[in-house]
């Protein structure tokens, strides 16, 4: 597979979950790449509902872009 | 028409190139031909207890059809008395009362021998000191040379020492054989230097031949470790008089020095916050003449640009010289292939596909030739493509702006908010 459809995998899959209501709540990079833990937004436990292992950089920084335009948002309203 | 003259740490003038010290600088009769031929500025063959040479001394690096790439010396300071050259400094000063003569000094680190010979270059008019603290080979042996300029304490002592002596403007000449230029120009800013100079020859050994066994340059069959230079050390000196200039606290006039050859290498190190430049290799490679190119070059760059003086030119790109942390991780440029101007050799497609990110492939054009393209998506712009390609334009690096710019620092901080 070209790194591009793995990025567009990835991406697809971090989509889906921001797009479902989900947040995160857990970035932990590694050497094995970045785990991004995600829980149901109106969720207060600890309970995660999923953790995303990304392997891509383009994938790593699309995480990073989205946390900080989520940022931008929350600080506006 | 725009004004080439410059002021560098109150010496004035005519233009910004000065010849280096070295062979181009070793007698009065030289320094006058290069005055008549335009050179605003000499900086004398370093001065101090007169060596004895060895022969052979220079090999020059040809690379690819392009003869003195790089140049390497194992010639040590001036083998002529002191009186010698002050009476022919006395004389040039004379002559030319308009142009900078910079009395280049390498003695022992002994406060008595610097004021000694600041006294005696002082007296006969120099308009300042350039302190040698740079040769990596010979004199450094004896102590002298990049074994003093290594150590930033001996830097700041020797600069004070000076300084105790001088009248005239002090500048300090770093040597680039250390981690980190900026620690001994910190030193040298200590010690009261009004300004520095980088770089000096970049420890190196030339070659070995092949038949002989011998290194390159030889005497009677041995060799030693020479001074690097000319153009291949360009980027080096560059990126150093770069860090000097973005460094608050070292805050000193900064002369330019590294495998300069034309107006264009002076204005990127005057770009990158050198006030002057010197050059040494280009003179020895294409004699004095070559100063003409560069003041009509400088003159008709600064005119287009709208600039009144080449002062204005001075450290404009220094703050776009920053951390790597600090740039954008967002920004995107992809390689582009002029199908108009591809000559079909392949080697953007070869180096992609061995050393790179595999993204150009062959797709057979309209007219059923084989042609190559850029997967645009897998591109990461590394540029190398456009970097082997031999035909003028035939990629283009294309830039492919984001909306959000996101540095290295920047996610890091993001992250730890993350727990990361
Ligand atoms: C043959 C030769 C002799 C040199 N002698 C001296 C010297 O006596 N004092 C000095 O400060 N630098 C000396 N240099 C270094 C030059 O002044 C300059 O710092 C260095 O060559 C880099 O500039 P370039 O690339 O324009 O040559 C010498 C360089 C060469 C090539």
């Amino acid at each position: 597979m070209h790194e591009h459809e793995l990025f567009l995998k990835e991406k697809e899959e971090i989509d889906m979950l921001l797009q479902n209501d989900c947040k995160i709540v857990s970035v932990k990079e590694n050497l094995s790449g970045a785990f991004v833990s995600f829980q149901l937004a109106d969720q207060t436990d600890e309970e995660r509902i999923t953790t995303l292992h990304l392997l891509t950089p383009d994938a790593r920084i699309y995480l990073t872009n989205q946390l900080s335009t989520k940022k931008m948002e929350e600080s506006r309203t | 028409m725009a004004n080439l003259q410059i002021d560098f740490a109150g010496i004035k003038s005519k233009n910004p190139f000065w010849l280096a010290s070295g062979p181009p600088t070793n007698t009065g009769y030289q320094v006058q031909r290069a005055f008549e031929a335009g050179w605003g500025g000499a900086v004398w063959k370093t001065l101090g207890d007169p060596v004895i040479n060895v022969t052979s001394r220079f090999s020059g690096l040809n690379y690819g059809g392009q003869r003195v790439a790089g140049f390497n010396n194992i010639e040590l300071i001036t083998d002529r008395p002191l009186e010698v050259n002050l009476r022919e400094i006395n004389e040039t000063k004379k002559k030319f009362p308009d142009h900078v003569i910079i009395a280049s000094l390498m003695v022992e680190p002994k406060q008595e021998k610097w004021h000694e010979i600041v006294k005696r270059v002082e007296d006969v008019g120099v308009d300042g000191l350039e302190l040698n603290f740079g040769c990596p080979h010979g004199m450094a042996e004896r102590g002298m040379g990049s074994a003093s300029g290594q150590v930033p304490e001996l830097v700041e002592k020797q600069t004070y020492w000076v300084k105790e002596a001088a009248e005239t403007p002090v500048i300090v000449k770093l040597t680039p054989n250390i981690t980190d230029i900026t620690a001994t120009a910190y030193a040298a800013s200590q010690g009261g230097a009004d300004a520095i100079s980088l770089i000096n020859t970049i420890n190196s050994l030339m070659g070995v031949d092949l038949d002989t066994w011998h290194t390159i340059p030889n005497v009677a069959g041995k060799g030693t470790h020479g001074g690097y230079c000319g153009p291949a050390v360009k980027p080096i000196a560059l990126s150093m008089v770069g860090e000097c200039a973005k460094q608050p606290d070292i805050n000193l006039p900064i002369s330019g020095i590294g495998g300069i050859e034309n107006w264009r290498d002076a204005a990127e190190f005057m770009l990158m916050g050198a006030t002057g430049v010197q050059v040494c290799t280009a003179a020895m490679h294409h004699g004095f003449r070559i100063v003409e190119d560069m003041i009509d070059g400088l003159t008709n760059y600064l005119d287009e640009k709208g600039l009144d003086s080449v002062m204005d030119l001075v450290g404009q790109s220094v703050s776009k010289y920053m951390s790597w942390g600090d740039l954008d991780l967002n920004h995107k440029v992809v390689a582009l292939i002029n199908q108009d101007y591809c000559i079909h050799c392949n080697k953007c497609h070869i180096a992609c596909e061995d050393t790179a990110h595999q993204c150009i492939e062959f797709f057979t054009d309209a007219n059923g030739r084989r042609s190559l393209k850029v997967r645009e998506e897998d591109c990461v712009g590394c540029n190398l493509c456009s970097i082997v390609c031999p035909a003028e334009g035939a990629i283009d690096m294309i830039d492919k702006p984001s909306d959000i710019s996101m540095t290295w620092n920047e996610r890091q901080r993001l992250l730890h908010t993350f727990g990361g």
